[in-house]
C-alpha cells in the first residue's frame, strides 16, 4: 500500500475500508471522515480508535505530531467499546 | 473500471449491508468479488450507475461480467460471474455473487476491503514468484 494510504476497520468486522491519509490535515478531520464513513458520532469516534504502524506498534491516535502519524500508520481499528481492553488489531 | 463511487455508499446502507456480508472465499492471490449483502434500491441503483445498466436491464437476464488484472494484465477479458462455481480452474468462487451487493477484495495481507475508496483499478497480485512467470502461466 502507498505511502499514505491506510486500511481501516471496525472490530470484528469483516470488510475494511481504505483512505489516504495525505489528503487530511488534522486529527479533528481524521475523526470527521471516520465518523462519516462508519456512521459513528464524531463525538464516540475520539477515544475508540488505535493504528497499528509500520512496525506493528499499536497505539492510541492522537499522541504524536498528526504528520508524523500519517507517515507512520496503516491500519486503523475501531473498538466497538471504548473501555475495552481488546486492542483490535 | 471504475468503482470509486461505491465509497459513497451512505454510513447506513454500508452499516447494514456489512452485518450480511459473508466470509470471501479463499485464494492464492488477492481477489475482486461481489460478496453477499442486502438487495436494496438503493443499492441496486448503484450498481445500475456502475455497470451502465438501464431500468428495464433489471427487469430482465443481467449478465455480470468482471475483468479480472494480474499485474496490470488482464488474465480473463470477462467472467460472466453467474458461469464460474467453486469448481472452475481459476479457484475463484463467484457462486454467490448476485446483483446488488457489495464489491471487495483481498489485498496481498489477506484484508477484505470494499472497492472504490482509493482506486480505479483492482490488480491482482501474486503474493510471492516471478512475476513474469506468473503472468504467463495466467494468460488468457
Amino acid at each position: 500500500m502507498e505511502t499514505g494510504h491506510c486500511k481501516v476497520f471496525m472490530e470484528s468486522e469483516d470488510v475494511g475500508r481504505t483512505m489516504d491519509l495525505s489528503l487530511l490535515r488534522s486529527y479533528d478531520e481524521l475523526h470527521r471522515k471516520l465518523a462519516d464513513m462508519f456512521g459513528i458520532e464524531k463525538s464516540e469516534m475520539l477515544s475508540r480508535v488505535l493504528y497499528c504502524d509500520s512496525v506493528g506498534a499499536i497505539k492510541h491516535i492522537g499522541d504524536e505530531p498528526f504528520s508524523d502519524f500519517t507517515r507512520t500508520a496503516k491500519r486503523l481499528t475501531i473498538l466497538m467499546d471504548s473501555g475495552s481492553n481488546n486492542v483490535g488489531v | 473500471m471504475d468503482f470509486r463511487h461505491l465509497s459513497n455508499l451512505s454510513p447506513h446502507l454500508w452499516q447494514d449491508h456489512r452485518r450480511q456480508i459473508t466470509s470471501a472465499p479463499s485464494t492464492s492471490f488477492s481477489s475482486l468479488a461481489f460478496y453477499v449483502g442486502n438487495n436494496t434500491n438503493n443499492c441496486s441503483n448503484k450498481f445500475k450507475g456502475l455497470l451502465g445498466l438501464k431500468d428495464d436491464d433489471l427487469g430482465s437476464t443481467v449478465v455480470l461480467v468482471v475483468t479480472i488484472m494480474l499485474e496490470g494484465c488482464s488474465i480473463y477479458q470477462r467472467i460472466s460471474l453467474h458461469n464460474h462455481d467453486s469448481t472452475s480452474d481459476d479457484d475463484l468462487d463467484h457462486s454467490n455473487a448476485i446483483l446488488g451487493h457489495l464489491i471487495a477484495y483481498e489485498d496481498m495481507e489477506n484484508n477484505l476491503l470494499l472497492a472504490g475508496d482509493l482506486i480505479k483499478r483492482i490488480d491482482i497480485l501474486p503474493i510471492r514468484g516471478n512475476s513474469k512467470k506468473n503472468s504467463q502461466e495466467y494468460e488468457p
